[in-house]
């Protein structure tokens, strides 16, 4: 586990140093943005993250939605194929390719965390909301909702290797039933939707234990296709 | 041991890189397999690897299918195209690493290979500030460290000065008096000639015996 950890830190965090910064930039401005169009900090902390969205919501706040969930699709993306790049004999002749998809997601996981608590920490201060119990509440939400969103991409990712048109129909129905299902929950706030935060944890759960058995099943699909 | 490849072809959309491939691979013998660059047999050697999935054919470790048992061969190691390691760490730290993951060697057997290939000098400098001969080197340390019964390595003395690539051929003939499967690719049939026991060409999108002429 070590070696994947090492490797995945050490790939992301220097190769990606430049983005991680212009990341908490666009943020920065987005906050000055925030803190000139919302009355309280709670408001501002939630529109930075992200996270604000109710029916008479700005589109930057979309935006702003969006931009979060493409930094941590990037994550996993980049996390997930970083092994693929350079020498696969060094590894996977040495470790199965089952472990090594578990310790891939324990490596993804607290990449994601980090930068998670990174942005609650940062943004907390900038908006001057310190409830503590909002924010972790805020926080754990979030990061079960970015994980299943993770583990959704790798199951398509899985899915585009192994059979294109599968891949394709897949996408559609997921990317269908998100918009049906998050958009009207994030519309009626989600700190308050445990129940569908519950399900969310559990897709996170069934789509982790899916795409273990994918990575045993296609390992050469995935090491074919990214040659 | 034993190492059957039979009537093994790889398509990669539907273009042919690999036709009908028949070899054995003995335990006690060195292979050099030779063709220009990209002939086929980086493919070859991934395929032996269990990376790549044989279009048709199998290839089979003592009679074990990897390949169907979606699995990779244990006791192999290999070196295929240039080497890659954590550009942070030590050359020590990689191979470090790396033997962590089956906990078979500690530091002494890491340290042994190093002093073999003369890395022992360099080996608590970043891997980013070695030269290309010094990461082929470390490249071959991981091949060799864990003592593997089958050992692939892919156009192993680039860049290595003459000295120690002589010490490199007389080491691998030591190895295969251990009863190692050693297989070696490369461009330059002269790297290899004087200590294989068999050679064998990749031309277009077969693989031919050559006879040796020593």
């Amino acid at each position: 586990m070590r070696y994947v950890l090492k490797k995945d830190f050490a790939q992301f965090f220097k190769k990606n140093s430049k983005l991680v910064a212009g990341i908490f930039v666009v943020l920065l401005f987005y906050s000055i943005y925030a803190k000139y169009n919302y009355d309280s900090t709670k408001q501002v902390f939630v529109a930075i993250l992200g996270l604000y969205m109710d029916k008479n919501s700005f589109s930057a706040d979309m935006v702003v939605f969006f931009f979060h969930i493409v930094v941590f699709i990037y994550i996993v993306l980049y996390l997930f194929f970083s092994m693929f790049r350079g020498n696969i004999e060094n590894l996977f002749l040495r470790l199965p390719m089952k472990k090594w998809f578990f310790y891939k997601q324990i490596s993804i996981f607290l990449v994601t965390i980090l930068l998670k608590s990174s942005f609650y920490i940062i943004f907390s201060i900038i908006s001057g909301y310190f409830d503590f119990f909002h924010v972790l509440s805020y926080f754990c939400i979030d990061v079960i909702f970015v994980i299943t969103i993770q583990e959704l991409l790798m199951f398509l990712l899985f899915l585009f290797y192994k059979n294109k048109v599968f891949f394709l129909l897949s996408s559609l129905f997921l990317i269908g039933i998100f918009l049906i299902f998050h958009f009207p929950l994030m519309v009626l706030k989600i700190q308050k939707q445990y129940f569908f935060v519950a399900v969310y944890a559990v897709f996170a759960f069934l789509f982790f234990f899916i795409n273990g058995v994918f990575a045993k099943k296609s390992s050469m699909h995935l090491f074919e296709g990214s040659r | 041991m034993k190492i059957e490849v039979k009537n093994v072809s790889k398509e990669f959309k539907k273009v042919v890189v690999l036709h009908d491939v028949n070899v054995t691979f003995e335990e006690g013998k060195i292979y050099g397999l030779v063709g220009r660059n990209g002939s086929g047999k980086s493919v070859f050697l991934k395929m032996l690897c269990g990376f790549y999935t044989p279009t048709s054919g199998e290839i089979l470790y003592d009679g074990i299918n990897f390949i169907k048992e979606k699995t990779f061969p244990s006791d192999t190691r290999a070196l295929i195209e240039k080497p890659d390691f954590i550009s942070d760490l030590t050359g020590y730290e990689n191979l470090e690493l790396l033997a962590q993951i089956q906990g078979k060697i500690g530091k002494e057997e890491i340290v042994e290979v190093l002093k073999k290939l003369h890395l022992e000098k360099d080996m608590d400098k970043k891997f980013s500030k070695y030269s290309l001969g010094m990461k082929q080197k470390l490249g071959i340390a991981q091949v060799l460290m864990e003592d593997p019964k089958v050992m692939i390595l892919d156009e192993p003395f680039n860049g290595i000065e003459d000295e120690t690539v002589e010490e490199l051929r007389d080491w691998l003939l030591e190895e295969k008096k251990r009863g190692k499967i050693i297989v070696l690719a490369t461009h330059i049939k002269d790297d290899i000639a004087k200590i294989v026991d068999e050679l064998y060409k990749f031309n277009g999108e077969t693989m031919t015996k050559v006879s040796l002429e020593k």
